[in-house]
């Protein structure tokens, strides 16, 4: 009988050393499921199924199986998966030697989890990492396939500041820290505690005798979508009804509409994609209407920007989320004092149905 | 023999199904590596890092569990399951209880 032993799970009792107690010893039977599972891994599974599933008498799909579960030191103990199991350990050999990120006399400050933006070469991403900060450096590694996302030495850094980033597809927001090194682009970073890594790189700053600024003109650059859009009059949140692509119907999506001296666009936050474009002199008008926005959102006031071109059913529809009447009103009347002279005196919209 | 979960509080309810059944992989991993490194065939580089890196995952559920409350929740998955499996591996291993239930079921 294979009766399954356990160590005590040490809940049942605190027994200190020196204690005098007789000793029992004691058949503890209860199984827990770790104990099964490394029963099962040490010993190993083999399970070998030939299955063919049949409809109406005619055998429609087969499969053979065979697997073997065990843990590897039992595999490679009966010579399976032994040449994978030493690939594995040398292509580890080769990657991991992350020394220790400090150089020689350096002193590690702060650590703690973290990630990078990522805005080169055509690829934007947050990339995962553990930001170090030493009393010379300011670093994000990546431990797997290791890799610095950034390093900056202490001294090139201009400026910092605390900035809120949305969360993409959310109407959230996180922290970030953005800094501006004296060579090289600004960097965006979000980190666990972005408060307590703000004060000790201004700590360390200041102990190097410099103050960093707050702010840069390069932040609102960060701040802003893309850099072509510029002469930005107005710049909101708002949600902009995005038209039926290939597969999916109209969506409702979050970004910002920007108003410029002489264009109105519409920045998706997810990737900072222009999706809306329109020259103030092709816009015909901007009004405040209640529409059925079909699904859950229901009745509520959408801003309607009607362009050349476009018939009213495809006017460009915005809306903010909680409804606000008044901001979108705000809107209106900012699109259409912005229009040039003669389309101003033009009829907002046309009135649905006449 | 159901694991309960508390209705009024879903939330805690998954996170703490869910990291009970990471805690016992982490477990099963354990005892696989302490097997890898007591077998002799690791490095003493790799069993270093294998022993941080344990260390680490140990250090990642603890702090999760702290920051989610979820130390009796996940004690609690982990005994239902574990009772789960005690029942199951008696019915199937214990001769006595057999006997017990085949009196049962001839009375």
């Amino acid at each position: 009988m294979a009766a399954i032993s356990s160590w005590g799970t040490d809940a049942d009792g605190t027994l200190a050393w020196g204690d005098c107690l007789p000793v029992e010893p004691v058949l503890h039977r209860r199984a827990t499921l770790v104990d099964l599972l490394d029963r099962v891994l040490d010993r190993g599974v083999v399970l070998q199924a030939d299955v063919v599933i049949t409809l109406a008498g005619v055998p429609l799909v087969g499969a053979s199986l065979r697997l073997a579960l065990a843990g590897m030191e039992t595999m490679t103990r009966y010579g399976v998966l032994t040449d994978w199991d030493q690939r594995i350990r040398q292509a580890a050999q080769g990657t991991a030697t992350v020394a220790s990120p400090l150089a020689a006399g350096e002193s590690l400050l702060m650590t703690m989890p973290g990630s990078y933006w990522h805005s080169r070469d055509n690829w934007k991403a947050w990339r995962p990492g553990t930001i170090y900060l030493t009393d010379r450096h300011l670093l994000v590694l990546r431990k797997n396939q290791p890799e610095a996302l950034l390093e900056v030495a202490l001294g090139d850094i201009q400026a910092l500041g605390l900035h809120h980033g949305a969360l993409a597809g959310t109407d959230s927001e996180l922290p970030e820290l953005w800094l501006w090194p004296a060579t090289g682009e600004p960097a965006r970073l979000r980190a666990r505690d972005p408060e307590a890594l703000k004060q000790a790189l201004a700590a360390a700053a200041s102990q190097q005798g410099r103050v960093l600024t707050e702010s840069h003109p390069s932040f609102t650059e960060l701040a802003g979508p893309a850099a072509e859009v510029t002469d930005v009059v107005v710049d909101e949140v708002m949600w902009y009804r995005v038209p039926a692509g290939r597969a999916l119907g109209p969506t409702w999506r979050r970004g910002r509409l920007l108003l410029t001296t002489d264009r109105l666009c519409w920045v998706y936050s997810f990737d900072d994609r222009v999706l809306f474009e329109a020259r103030l002199a092709d816009l015909t008008g901007a009004a405040v209407e209640v529409r059925d926005l079909d699904g859950l959102v229901g009745r509520r006031p959408v801003l309607v920007v009607s362009h050349n071109g476009s018939a009213h059913h495809d006017a460009a529809l915005f809306c903010t989320a909680p409804p606000d009447a008044e901001a979108l009103a705000a809107w209106a009347e900012a699109i259409r004092s912005a229009l040039p002279e003669p389309q101003r005196t033009s009829p907002a919209v046309p009135v649905p149905g006449a | 023999m159901p694991i309960c979960i508390d209705e009024g509080n879903v939330k805690q309810g998954v996170l703490g199904l869910v990291m009970a059944l990471l805690e016992i992989i982490r477990d099963g991993l354990r005892h696989q590596a302490m097997r890898r490194m007591e077998s002799g065939s690791l490095t003493d580089a790799e069993i270093e890092r294998l022993g941080q890196a344990l260390l680490d995952l140990d250090e990642a559920i603890e702090e999760i569990k702290k920051e989610h409350g979820l130390a009796h929740v996940v004690a609690d998955v982990r005994a239902s399951l574990d009772d789960i499996v005690d029942d199951a591996l008696d019915q199937i291993i214990n001769p006595q209880r057999w006997a017990r239930e085949a009196q049962a079921q001839r009375a």
